[in-house]
């Protein structure tokens, strides 16, 4: 994946936070701690909009789990045959 | 933390508010490694394909495959844990043995899973492995 760089500005207390854990060795550099916080809030995003999803499909937890012993074997079978 | 979570904890966890949904954000904010199998790839792709209308279906499987493209879930291919399948249907049905062994392989820290024929060979196998109810894994994840 091709990176681009952009200049942003943070408050200190943000910077003081990032430069932590990079200097614990959480991260490499203050890129990639701020790469890493965008993919987590983008991925929690993904996560309400799957949510979403089924709340338009009138899925409950009982409808959304109901069947899944049955596709189990169902995908063995398939991979057996495969 | 590497952890592989099963199909009913993840349907549990993606549709609504409640215990499993807090495990599986707690598990995306925090620093450890949320990891699927094939077979659990597999049945996300049915049971979605099942449940959801058609148009609906393609918005939920773009989720999913942005999941895996941008790494929140680690895809485990066959091939990484089949010669583990053997040692796992002697603890578990052979429906759920290829999960049982991806859950085996030395990356692999926990099995998160609501299934109860998991729950019952919990005290079997003999292994760092901790097979935990949903409700359980916050408490031992910390």
């Amino acid at each position: 994946m091709q990176l681009n760089p952009i200049q942003i500005r943070l408050p200190k207390r943000q910077i003081i936070t990032i430069d932590k854990k990079v200097k614990q060795k959480d991260y490499s550099s203050r890129s990639e701690a701020i790469r890493d916080y965008i993919n987590k809030i983008e991925t929690l995003e993904t996560l309400r909009r799957f949510q979403e999803l089924t709340f338009k499909e009138n899925l409950n937890t009982k409808k959304l789990l109901t069947g899944l012993k049955n596709i189990r074997k169902q995908v063995y079978n398939e991979t057996l045959n495969n | 933390m590497n952890i592989l979570l099963d199909t009913n904890f993840l349907f549990s966890a993606l549709g609504f508010d409640g215990k499993s949904k807090e495990i599986l954000e707690y598990l995306i904010l925090s620093n450890n490694n949320v990891f699927i199998c094939d077979e659990i790839y597999k049945e996300l792709i049915k049971n979605i394909s099942q449940k959801f209308s058609p148009k609906v279906k393609k918005d939920a499987l773009i989720i999913i495959n942005y999941w895996l493209e941008y790494k929140a879930i680690i895809l485990i291919k066959r091939f990484m844990y089949e010669r583990n399948i053997i040692l796992a249907e002697k603890y578990i049905n052979k429906y759920d043995a290829p999960i049982l062994a991806a859950s085996f392989l030395p990356e692999i820290d926990y099995l998160i899973t609501g299934d109860k024929d998991f729950l019952n060979i919990k005290q079997k196998v003999k292994s760092k492995i901790i097979i935990l109810k949903a409700s359980e894994i916050v408490n031992n994840i910390n």
